[in-house]
């Protein structure tokens, strides 16, 4: 880690351990689990604030009644633990993916990921990609079709062929749509400021600001 | 065979077969599959008539079937949901449009609700411009203002005969090939099972690389040739025979379909400019066919005819899709008659295959797509129309998610998302309100709007509904003004 840093490290590294999982129930009795006490799946993706976010947002919908010493409704429970259990899951198979297409030959960790039980959840979504590059799209959880098919590419499995739908297709016809499209996104990213620039004129750190 | 099917079999019969042959024919056309129709004889009768779900108007689109001409040549209309009555309460519309707007930001069901334990006068359709248009005889022609308001949608009722020979027409000029018979047999590969071909009677057989069964309850190739088991859903629903019939037309056409609700069945009136189609549920051992022909003419008001009984035999064929055989309709899925949502599954099975049609012989990952999706679909349907079922007598069994779904409803008013929805969570609640079911609690984090700001939202709301019903057209002065009135 430290060899990998630009300069001189600015606190001690920290070592943290943890076991990756989620509680069968965030929200038992009176008592709402959220964030890291509700589970954990990875640093990868940096998911857990989402995962804070949406159970804030679930939970104010299901807030129970203000009234003191009103026994807490456990339907309303269910439906925070329904909802809870659906995030996790999807965002499970959604890192689990990042590991098993590793292409790292002959490194035991690597090696044992490539070839691990996986969920038959994403076992699935992994077949009907690899098939015909068809992607997951549901309408409820994190991460959206493109992000499944950024990463599917990204870890460059390769459909065996595509939807026979899009033989239809004039081949030269959508070439030519895609080069544009292409060049289209190289002149929008092109007028763009650098991030550096964006920073210093949006949002420049205060100089004032004790370390 | 080694890549995706080039011969495709549709056996099958009325909608379901050609609304399934015309929109592969379209669809498939261009990569060169040829799509062969074996049409069985129909089972419907004079009396028969589809209730369309809003989702038919892209398909028909697709299918190059402009909305005047549909109306004109099969005598259809418009339809902007279900009128719902059932003895000692208030009728209620079950719409295919909005129930109320955000106010400030906020979802507007919990305000409402709110409002509505403190005196609010006005019901949840009030809120609603295609439930008021409705029930005020107009319809409801979306426009830029309803399009920022919310979803404002409509959908049809559709005489079946003519639909079908509609249907069957745009088949042909797309390319399909069609055959008739009374029956098939089917000839399959002794190993994997697949169908090799089917032979109309006293024909040659037809062969072919994906074969479809549209037959309906028959399920001639998925049932009686694969013997693909159901999963019956009869604990859920206590009718098991439904009788159609046919009224004369009413003099003005109304822009609802109109269902009754009483103990020992239901009647659904489906009017159309030709005629009123009626339908009535029942079950064979509290009525006999003599005294549920007579209840339907009492809920019509009129005298009926042309009666027709058909077994009602609800649940999910527990693979739509198996070998290289696929069930669309009511061979995939029995429903219940409820709302009429038999069309509607037809046009989700094709939808699907078209969006998973195969890349190989072996379709192995197509098909268990297919089998996951329809039946995440068809379930939720089937919930939907469980849930008069469930609320109005306590004696059936209820579906898991649809329990799920009410315990929720009851102590929050939220409808618990889930995935592959027909209906929106307005359309849950109109119909969960409307059957007297009013949730227990709202979130309390509603409580810090001022009252005032609420009850300036439901002024802006109500005063939209009833500016945009007043400015609507009825039935009758739309079909005429678009060339789509059958005396035109």
């Amino acid at each position: 880690l430290l060899a990998n840093l630009d300069g001189a490290p600015q606190a001690e590294p920290r070592l943290l351990r943890f076991m990756p999982g989620r509680r069968t129930s965030a929200w038992a009795g009176n008592c709402v689990a959220i964030g890291l006490a509700s589970g954990f799946l990875e640093p990868l993706e940096s998911t857990s604030i989402f995962l804070v976010q949406a159970a804030v947002v679930d939970l104010i919908d299901l807030m129970p009644s203000a009234r003191t010493g009103d026994p807490v409704d456990p339907r309303l429970a269910d439906e925070f633990n329904r909802l809870t259990t659906m995030h996790y899951d999807r965002i499970r198979d959604f890192l689990i993916l990042h590991y098993i297409a590793n292409e790292r030959t002959g490194e035991p960790l690597w090696d044992y990921l490539r070839n691990m039980p996986i969920p038959d959840s994403l076992q699935h979504k992994l077949e009907l990609f690899r098939a015909r590059g068809q992607a997951p799209e549901y309408q409820f959880g994190l991460f959206s079709r493109d992000s499944w098919l950024s990463v599917l590419f990204g870890q460059r499995i390769a459909p065996l062929t595509h939807d026979p739908l899009a033989g239809a297709f004039d081949l030269a016809l959508v070439e030519t749509q895609v080069a544009d499209f292409r060049s289209r996104i190289d002149g929008a990213v092109a007028v763009m400021p650098s991030h550096s620039q964006f920073i210093a004129g949006y949002c420049a750190a205060s100089e004032t600001v004790a370390a | 065979m080694t890549g995706a099917p080039r011969q495709i079999v549709i056996v099958g019969r009325d909608a379901a077969l050609w609304l399934t042959a015309s929109t592969l024919g379209e669809g498939l056309r261009p990569i060169g599959v040829q799509v062969t129709a074996v049409e069985l004889p129909s089972s419907l009768g004079p009396a028969s008539a589809y209730t369309t779900l809003p989702a038919i108007e892209a398909l028909h689109g697709k299918l190059g079937i402009d909305e005047a001409t549909l109306l004109r040549t099969t005598g259809g209309s418009f339809s902007l949901g279900w009128n719902i009555v059932r003895p000692g309460a208030a009728p209620f519309l079950l719409a295919h449009g909005a129930y109320g707007a955000p106010i400030e930001g906020g979802e507007f069901f919990p305000y409402w609700l709110k409002a509505r334990r403190n005196g609010l006068n006005a019901s949840f359709e009030d809120f609603s411009p295609t439930a008021m248009a409705a029930r005020h005889g107009r319809l409801l022609i979306p426009d830029e203002e309803t399009e920022r308001f919310g979803r404002c949608d409509y959908a049809y009722h559709l005489p079946a005969i003519p639909y079908v020979s509609l249907l069957k027409s745009r088949a042909q000029k797309l390319g399909v090939t069609i055959r008739q018979t009374t029956a098939v047999t089917a000839e399959r590969d002794g190993v994997s099972g697949s169908i090799l071909s089917v032979a109309p009677e006293d024909e040659d057989p037809i062969s072919g690389d994906l074969f479809i069964d549209a037959s309906g309850p028959e399920a001639v190739l998925i049932g009686q040739e694969l013997a693909v088991g159901i999963e019956s859903w009869r604990s859920f629903f206590p009718f098991d025979r439904s009788l159609t019939a046919r009224a004369k037309p009413f003099s003005s056409v109304p822009t609802y379909a109109e269902i009754k609700l009483a103990g020992n069945g239901w009647t659904t009136l489906v009017a159309h400019q030709s005629a009123t189609s009626v339908v009535h549920a029942f079950s064979a051992a509290q009525q006999s066919n003599d005294q549920a022909f007579a209840a339907a003419g009492v809920a019509a008001g009129t005298n009926v005819q042309d009666p027709a009984v058909q077994a009602v035999e609800p649940g999910l064929r527990s693979a739509a899709w198996a070998a290289n055989c696929i069930a669309i309709g009511e061979a995939a899925c029995a429903l219940n008659p409820l709302f009429g949502l038999d069309l509607h599954a037809v046009q989700l099975g094709i939808v699907h295959l078209l969006s998973l049609f195969p890349t190989t012989a072996a379709a192995d990952s197509e098909r268990s797509e297919y089998n996951r999706i329809s039946r995440s679909h068809f379930e939720r349907l089937r919930d939907f129309q469980a849930a008069p079922y469930a609320l109005i007598s306590a004696s059936h069994v209820v579906p898991e998610t649809l329990l799920q779904k009410l315990d929720s409803y009851r102590a929050r008013g939220t409808i618990a998302p889930m995935e592959d929805e027909t209906f929106t969570p307005d359309q849950w609640r109109a119909l969960f309100i409307g059957l007297g079911l009013e949730p227990e609690s709202w979130p309390p984090a509603i409580d810090q709007m001022p009252p005032e700001m609420m009850k300036e939202g439901f002024r802006r709301i109500l005063g939209f509904v009833s500016a945009k019903v007043l400015a609507q057209p009825t039935q009758d002065n739309y079909l005429a003004e678009i060339g789509a009135g059958i005396g035109a």
